[in-house]
């Protein structure tokens, strides 16, 4: 048995025993050595000892010191500083919407806030929380405020923060990051560790046999264990994560019970939370009191928070440059056409191009205007934007989660307007129809070949499935569908601007007058024709 | 193991027995029998070298390296050696041609050179090498006697005495004018000199140096007298220099005039032919005020 510990103790230190046993030979040989010299020179080693040693030291400290900070410790290094609660001052009642995300995240408070009790009952605390969503919808905002309300400190990092070129870093960021929450929860009850953009270290692993992905792997290894490996103590750390990739895209392992219990969902703002929004921001800022809010949600439509936020800064900076007192609604329109579709850039045409533009920009928003079911015209425009020579910017009044083929459709013919309308008037098109020929035959093929749209009773997803197992035939088949709605669309458009021509031309002269025309002037036009939105109110029920 | 217990820095070589030490160092380094003897603060050994010069009629490399090897024998018993030793003298003697090569040097010309105090070739400098003829010595490679090998053995050893640093630096005067005379044909021909030997009188501060040499026997031109003085006042301020500015413990640097106030040392310097005629006297004025101009190495 003795013998049987000796050899495991020369196995686990076999290393260091022989270090240290050379160590002490050369010691004995050194000593050796210097007694066989004459005096003299046995004198002169003795008193050049502490020179050589100071020496060494030296050498030693500032390799230590490189090493420190060039290799590993400058890299690995961690600035990051916890954020107590009472300098956070984020509450619940400070977030705009998200309801729903509220709910669960004060479940969340109120289980850290009860953690002895929870303990007591046998019961464990979450481990961690992962929130999903759009950028710029809350997801920071919300972490913030659970750390203030249940009064625990938070340490934020981004995921990108534990990458570096060499590997091992990430993974020793982590510990470094844990380390610190861990000491925070030991002093403190618990501590909210918060890392954003989560899918950085956080994607599905990889196993190649190049070892490519090999320190992300590593570092969300690190992450793994930290979570819910062996430790030797478990201190009240809770983590909460934040993307904006879909669930499927992480890694299964970090998103199982035990690791991040609860998911939260962060979706836009609707309609009235955008309200809300706009009152929140607008109060920051000088503006005419009579700017209508709801107009502005509703021309806001699938914005998140950050946008709202930007839309307003936009709009504050316009308004300065005009010099003007405070932000008016033509400010915020113009804020908004600048963010969504670019700066606009007045090109010098000839008098036929601009026309053509105009026939062809015209075709589009009467089509809209008549046939959408869900779209309403915010502006219509001949002036260059964002590379296109003028656009028709529209936007749905409510956020629709899903579409049906009478909104398809509608896309399709809306897209197909320009193409007639240059062709009734010219009877020759031009290249400006490429863009929107681009987006109907997607949305045909995609009726067709994927959602089972089309009109011979195929169903199914003939997309996702190789290509040389689908049959000729049948594909055959999709194609003259597909061809025959584009067909059909281009009929019912070219029917449609014909029997409205009058307007269509009203539209045209108005636009080359104004260059640009806003949603009130449309509906204006449109009313003095007597005209009405098509479709509004079966949507509206 | 009895070293390493006693490895309290004592002295390898003690006092009592540095001549038995000297010798027997010698003896297993070079293989050669030797005779050493410390007379006061200066060590002298002297030892027999064969085939000093080759059948080429060139000074022999293995003599050479015999002679360095004995001198860092030496060295290291005078270093290690509690003995105070100020010089230490070599006497290599071949007695088949009868010649004999005399080195001194001095032991903290060596221990600064150990602790970077000069550099190497200032420590060159500072070697003071005859080559003297003893045709007493000379023994035919096929008669030699046993009484001859015996007077070979150590023919000087009545000559042997403590050296003095005055004496010392005179000695090195006259090498440093010897060696460069020697080494550099054209100043052979314009000075004629073959050997000019020291004679130090410190009771009067004079040096003397008779010199041997043709153009020295007959009268020496202008150009020979003029060319003999920038050669004097040149290594005498150069010796001076090293050995008179600092003190007397060779720590401290200290001007000359502070130094000569407690070091007996020489006024004049008086160059004699071997008739005993003076073809030349210096003034300490004389090397200590003028330009330094470099005529020998």
């Amino acid at each position: 048995m003795g013998l049987r510990k000796l050899r495991i103790f020369w196995m686990v230190h076999k290393t260091k025993v022989l270090i240290t046993v050379g160590t002490i030979v050369v010691l004995i040989l050194s000593i050796w050595g210097l007694a066989s010299l004459e005096s003299f020179y046995r004198n002169m080693t003795l008193a050049q000892i502490p020179l050589q040693i100071f020496l060494t030291a030296l050498n030693a400290m500032i390799f230590v010191y490189f090493y420190m900070s060039v290799f590993k410790g400058g890299f690995a290094s961690m600035k990051k500083g916890t954020i107590k609660p009472k300098d956070v001052n984020i509450h619940f009642r400070d977030i705009i919407g998200l309801e729903d995300a509220k709910k669960e995240a004060w479940e969340v408070v109120q289980l850290l806030k009860d953690r002895t009790r929870v303990r007591r009952i046998g019961g464990k605390i979450i481990k961690g929380v992962l929130m999903v969503g759009p950028p710029g919808c809350g997801k920071t905002l919300l972490a913030k405020a659970i750390a203030c309300e249940s009064g625990i400190p938070f340490i934020s990092m981004a995921g990108s923060e534990f990458v570096e070129i060499f590997v091992g870093v990430g993974a020793s960021r982590v510990r470094k990051l844990f380390e610190k929450a861990r000491q925070e929860a030991y002093a403190n009850g618990a501590c909210i560790v918060f890392i954003d953009e989560l899918d950085v270290i956080g994607r599905g692993r990889t196993f190649s046999f190049q070892g490519g992905g090999e320190e992300t792997n590593s570092t969300q290894n690190q992450l793994l264990v930290e979570m819910d490996g062996l430790g030797e103590r478990q201190e009240n750390v809770v983590v909460i994560g934040a993307t904006n990739a879909q669930e499927s895209i992480l890694d299964q392992a970090l998103l199982r019970p035990g690791r991040f219990d609860r998911k939260i969902q962060i979706s836009r703002p609707n309609l009235k939370d955008r309200e809300k929004l706009f009152e929140y921001y607008l109060k920051k800022v000088k503006a005419n009191a009579n700017i209508d809010i709801g107009r502005l949600a509703r021309k806001a439509v699938y914005k998140s928070p950050a946008d709202v936020e930007n839309i307003v800064k936009e709009a504050a900076l316009i308004a300065a440059r005009n010099e003007q007192e405070m932000i008016n609604y033509d400010n915020f329109s113009e804020a908004m056409d600048r963010i969504d579709l670019g700066i606009a850039h007045k090109l010098s045409m000839t008098d036929y191009e601009k026309k053509l533009i105009a026939y062809h920009e015209s075709g589009h928003l009467v089509t809209l205007y008549t046939l959408h079911p869900t779209d309403d015209v915010f502006k219509a425009s001949i002036i260059s934007r964002g590379g296109a020579l003028g656009m028709v910017h529209h936007q749905p009044r409510e956020e629709y989660y899903t579409v049906d083929r009478n909104k398809i459709m509608a896309d399709v013919k809306v897209a197909l307007a320009g193409y007639v309308s240059e062709k009734i008037k010219f009877g020759v098109t031009s290249s400006g129809v490429a863009s929107d020929f681009q987006k109907a035959t997607h949305l045909v093929h995609d009726m067709v070949w994927r959602l089972g749209m089309g009109t011979s009773g195929i169903i199914g997803d003939f997309s996702s499935i190789p290509q040389h197992e689908v049959s000729e035939q049948l594909k055959n088949t999709l194609n003259q569908q597909t061809e025959q709605i584009l067909k059909e669309c281009l009929k019912d458009v070219d029917e449609l601007l014909r029997s409205e021509w009058t307007v269509l031309e009203r539209f045209v002269s108005e636009l080359l007058q104004k260059d640009e025309l806003e949603y009130d002037e449309i509906d204006a036009v449109f009313k003095e024709f007597g005209k009405q939105r098509k479709f509004v109110n079966a949507y509206m029920a | 193991m009895p070293s390493l217990l006693t490895l309290s820095c004592g002295p390898t070589y003690h006092k009592e027995n540095i001549e038995s030490s000297v010798e027997k160092l010698i003896s297993k380094e070079l293989g050669a029998e030797s005779h050493s003897q410390l007379v006061g603060r200066t060590l002298y050994v002297s030892l027999p070298i064969h085939g000093i010069m080759t059948d080429g009629l060139e000074i022999s490399k293995n003599v050479i390296e015999q002679v360095e090897n004995a001198m860092i024998a030496l060295s290291r018993v005078a270093l290690s050696s509690d003995a105070d030793v100020q010089f230490i003298v070599i006497e290599a003697l071949d007695v088949q041609w009868g010649v004999r090569m005399r080195i001194l040097r001095k032991m903290q010309d060596l221990k600064d050179l150990f602790y970077w105090r000069i550099s190497k070739p200032d420590f060159d400098e500072r070697l003071v090498l005859n080559m003297d003829r003893a045709p007493e010595l000379e023994v035919s490679s096929q008669t030699s006697t046993p009484s001859r090998a015996a007077k070979a053995k150590a023919p000087l050893k009545n000559l042997w005495h403590d050296i003095s640093l005055q004496e010392y630096m005179g000695e090195l005067i006259a090498s440093r004018l010897n060696s460069g005379a020697q080494s550099n044909p054209i100043l052979n021909l314009l000075l004629g000199i073959d050997k000019i030997t020291p004679k130090l009188d410190l009771d009067t501060g004079e040096l003397e140096l008779i010199v041997s040499g043709a153009a020295m026997n007959e009268s020496p031109s202008a150009i020979s007298l003029n060319l003999l003085k920038s050669s004097i006042v040149e290594q005498t301020a150069m010796v001076e220099k090293k050995y008179l500015t600092r003190s007397a413990n060779n720590e401290n640097k200290i001007p000359l005039e502070e130094r000569l106030k407690t070091f007996a040392w020489i006024r004049t310097i008086s160059v004699l032919t071997q008739d005993g005629e003076e073809v030349l006297n210096l003034k300490a004025g004389d090397w200590r005020n003028a330009e330094p101009v470099s005529m020998l190495k």
